[in-house]
């Protein structure tokens, strides 16, 4: 089956959206892009809340076209809104039955139990809108999302209005969410984390342009999208847990190139862990240093430079490994280190990375 | 209980074995048409109901197609309208009383008459509007001929004659000109005390009757236009304070 | 001090007219208000001024243009002759159209007001949630507002059985058809019956207070909708 097809432009003075895509389907594919890149417009044309031109294809069903436009209750998604979109006259359980009799999917996802299960709502069932939390209710919200029983769920920013805890209170239920239904998912973020932890695909917009789109470790160390891709430059490193030091509290995590240690967040040996890497603490030396205090060295090569924040600063891209051939990673170097180093690209360099953290 | 029953009556609509005629009653006449309309009551099944107001906007509301089957004007030249107009047939008219026009003071004491309305120490005189009350025009005249000299005199224009009543009684003017049946009858002033303006200096006050188009297919209407040219009623009429009008 | 048969017949004609006029506005007013909460047209201003209208101008202004639009020479008159209506004025029903505009801000109000709270992300809720925008009106906007369209409906009555003008205009003061308590309070002045005007008048105050104050009490719940109408 293939997956999703879009291929639409929306013109507003002072703003132009104009994109075609082919999208994977059954994956989560993250959708970002600096505020104001047509992120939110681009989900709201989609599910048919905005009447763009072009062409909206899902799994051979053709839901806009030049001489056709579904309106948005007859297309199959599913949306969830970045604030609070709960009815505030029906309780939660009533909430959820409004999905659920609207459903038209037969088998559903999952039944109202499952629902309430899943997302852990039986406390909250007679409770108001008004009187839940900000994570309880797109906890909620979520749920009444998969009970309409969607077959492509849009979420736009839906942990944006959450503070660093709720949001790790939520996530858990995103990543259940995709293991146990295999719908394809447009996610809008700007939070690499998220996107790093979340999405198989990742698609970067820049004022209403598809400027770039593949695996989320492949684009995350791309130099020239170190703007559109969050505030804070850094590479995203797959990786595998090999050894536990238990005295020091550390874990090993091997990755194509080379390896890092990371605090010990009680993952299992064996386990795939994802690890960001910020571009700050990614120092370069041309030989390993070992009296230091920085306990992460490894071989990698140069591959590119640009530009940074600051006319001072500049970063570097560099692959792990002798040859290059490993993992992406991003480094930070202030303009006169670059120049007293003398590098350039092609050169075999010692990475020194003073921290990295897991996304679990 | 009887009360609650009497309501009850009223509640219903108009009962199978009797027509309802709607009348359009002078303000003046008010008091008196409940009177007929009473009397009427009792010689058979019909009824008939007022609405009472000023007569140029009962005029006014006709012609806009008011559902009226009778209208009790206050002067002629009303009815003339409606004869132009083709809402009343010629032959469907007739003056079934001559109004009374009273110089009226809500004080038994103060007795009003021509020398009153020539005190500088009056300065307030209330009268029905000219512009569409026949007594207001009827007042201004007789005004003309006792007041001659009292340009300065403040007139208080009431709505209709009733209105002009209230004026008065409320204390609004110190007095004012109204029917003589909305303040006693055939035997004079009976509430406060009035002067009775002679006939001669006004033009007749004359009430003329018309029966109108709706009236004509109404048994109940035309029942009471008979009622109404009849000995009895000219007796409630002259009884109520008016002179007398044409002959039935 | 008590009420006679001609007070309760006006009362009661009073009351069938408030609950007639609340009955036909509480069908015409929230598609109105919805339309006026949400739309992006240019013609919003214009319309939203033509509903406030009746709260400013004097009522026999408002019954004036209905005695030349509805009477038998005006066009509304015409076509409802031609339908075999007859004409409007001086009629119960006529009363009802009449009392419909004059009381149409007191129920468009309330309601545009908590809708545009409501808002249209409801709608859009609602759309991706398989609800159409007519199912949604009626299963999602409407019962957020319930409580605007109690207060509109608890206004609407009370202003209609408040009315005066309009109804001295185009009511013709015919008993148990057209003559309501305010009309029959005027009559019964000017025959100088203060003991029966004092009644029926006590009685219209008592009534709109006990409605009013069924509307104040609830201010603190119904939010936004009174607070628009103390905003007048």
């Amino acid at each position: 089956m293939s997956g999703p097809r879009v291929a639409l432009r929306w013109v507003r003075p002072g703003f132009r959206l104009e994109v075609d895509l082919a999208l994977p389907d059954r994956c989560l594919t993250a959708l970002t892009g600096p505020s104001g890149s047509g992120k939110t417009t681009l989900l709201r044309c989609i599910a048919g809340l905005e009447r763009a031109d072009g062409r909206v294809e899902f799994r051979g069903d053709v839901w806009q076209a030049e001489d056709r436009f579904l309106p948005p209750h007859r297309r199959s998604v599913g949306y969830v809104f970045q604030e609070a979109s709960l009815f505030d006259h029906l309780d939660v359980a009533g909430n959820l039955r409004f999905a659920l009799k609207r459903a038209r999917r037969r088998p559903p996802l999952l039944d109202f139990a499952q629902a309430v299960a899943l997302f852990e709502l039986a406390p909250l069932l007679s409770r108001r809108p008004a009187t839940l939390s900000g994570g309880e209710r797109q906890r909620v919200a979520l749920a009444r999302t998969l009970l309409v029983a969607p077959e492509w769920l849009l979420m736009d920013e839906p942990l944006a209005s959450l503070d660093a805890q709720r949001k790790r209170d939520i996530l858990p239920f995103l990543e259940r969410l995709q293991a146990r239904f295999a719908l394809p998912v447009l996610y809008v973020s700007h939070d690499l984390d998220e996107i790093a932890r979340l999405a198989d695909h990742l698609v970067v917009l820049d004022r209403g342009q598809v400027v770039a789109q593949g695996a989320p470790a492949d684009l995350a160390a791309r130099l020239d999208l170190v703007g559109a891709l969050g505030e804070e430059p850094a590479g995203l490193v797959e990786g595998r847990v090999a050894d536990r030091d238990g005295r020091w509290h550390l874990l090993r995590v091997n990755f194509a190139g080379g390896s890092l240690w990371v605090r010990d967040g009680g993952q299992a040996l064996g386990e795939r862990v994802r690890l960001r890497v910020l571009a700050r603490d990614v120092s370069v030396a041309l030989s390993p240093a070992t009296d230091s205090s920085i306990l992460n060295r490894f071989p990698a090569r140069v591959e590119a430079f640009a530009d940074d924040v600051h006319p001072a600063l500049v970063l570097l891209r560099l692959r792990a490994g002798q040859e290059g051939e490993g993992a992406p990673f991003l480094a930070r170097l202030t303009r006169r280190s670059l120049h007293a180093l003398g590098l350039r690209a092609g050169r075999t360099v010692w990475a020194q990375v003073k921290s990295a953290a897991v996304l679990e | 209980m009887a009360r609650i029953a009497l309501w009850m009556l009223c509640l219903l609509p108009p009962l199978a074995w009797g027509e309802t005629a709607r009348v359009a009653v002078a303000a003046n006449f008010a008091a008196t048409f409940a009177t007929l309309a009473d009397r009427f009551a009792a010689t058979g099944h019909h009824r008939v109901v007022a609405s009472p107001g000023a007569t140029g906007k009962l005029v006014a509301q006709i012609l806009h197609g008011a559902p009226f089957d009778l209208l009790l004007a206050a002067d002629e030249a009303s009815v003339d309208l409606l004869v132009a107009r083709g809402r009343v047939r010629p032959q469907d008219r007739y003056v079934y009383a001559e109004g009374i026009l009273v110089l009226w003071s809500a004080d038994s004491r103060r007795s009003p008459s021509p020398e009153l309305l020539q005190d500088p120490a009056l300065q307030r005189v209330a009268l029905p509007n000219p512009r569409h009350s026949p007594y207001g025009r009827a007042a201004l005249a007789a005004l003309g001929r006792l007041a001659p000299g009292r340009g300065d005199l403040e007139h208080l224009y009431g709505e209709s004659v009733a209105q002009t009543l209230v004026f008065v009684e409320r204390g609004g003017a110190p007095v004012g000109f109204v029917a003589l049946a909305q303040v006693g009858d055939a035997g004079g002033v009976a509430r406060g005390s009035g002067y009775l303006v002679p006939a001669a200096f006004h033009p007749p006050l004359r009430q003329t009757a018309a029966l109108l188009e709706r009236g004509r297919r109404n048994p109940a209407a035309l029942a009471f236009w008979e009622f109404l040219r009849g000995a009895e009623a000219r007796r409630v009429i002259e009884a109520a304070g008016y002179r007398r009008g044409e002959a039935g | 001090m008590s009420l006679g048969p001609a007070e309760w017949q006006a009362l009661l004609l009073t009351a069938r007219l408030a609950a007639a006029t609340t009955a036909v506005l509480l069908l015409l007013a929230p598609p109105l208000a919805w339309w006026l909460a949400v739309t992006p047209s240019r013609w919003r201003g214009p319309v939203a001024a033509l509903v406030a209208l009746p709260l400013v101008l004097p009522p026999t202004v408002l019954g004036f243009y209905l005695l030349l639009a509805l009477g038998p020479s005006g066009p509304l008159g015409a076509l409802t002759q031609a339908l075999g209506l007859g004409t409007l004025p001086f009629t119960f029903t006529g009363l009802v159209v009449a009392s419909v505009l004059y009381s149409l801000p007191f129920a468009v109000q309330p309601l545009e007001a908590a809708m545009a709270q409501v808002g249209r992300r409801s709608l859009e809720v609602a759309a991706t949630l398989r609800t159409g925008p007519l199912a949604a009106f009626f299963w999602v906007v409407l019962p957020q507002v319930r409580r605007a369209l109690v207060a509109a409906g608890v206004l609407s009555f009370a202003h209609t059985a408040g009315e005066f003008g309009v109804v001295l205009m185009i009511g013709g003061n015919i008993p148990g058809e057209t003559r309501v308590a305010s009309v029959l309070l005027y009559d019964l002045v000017e025959a100088l019956e203060y003991e029966r005007a004092h009644a029926l008048a006590l009685a219209l105050v008592l009534f709109s207070f006990a409605c009013l104050t069924y509307v104040y009490s609830r201010r603190e719940a119904w939010g936004i909708g009174v607070a628009a109408l103390e905003r007048r």
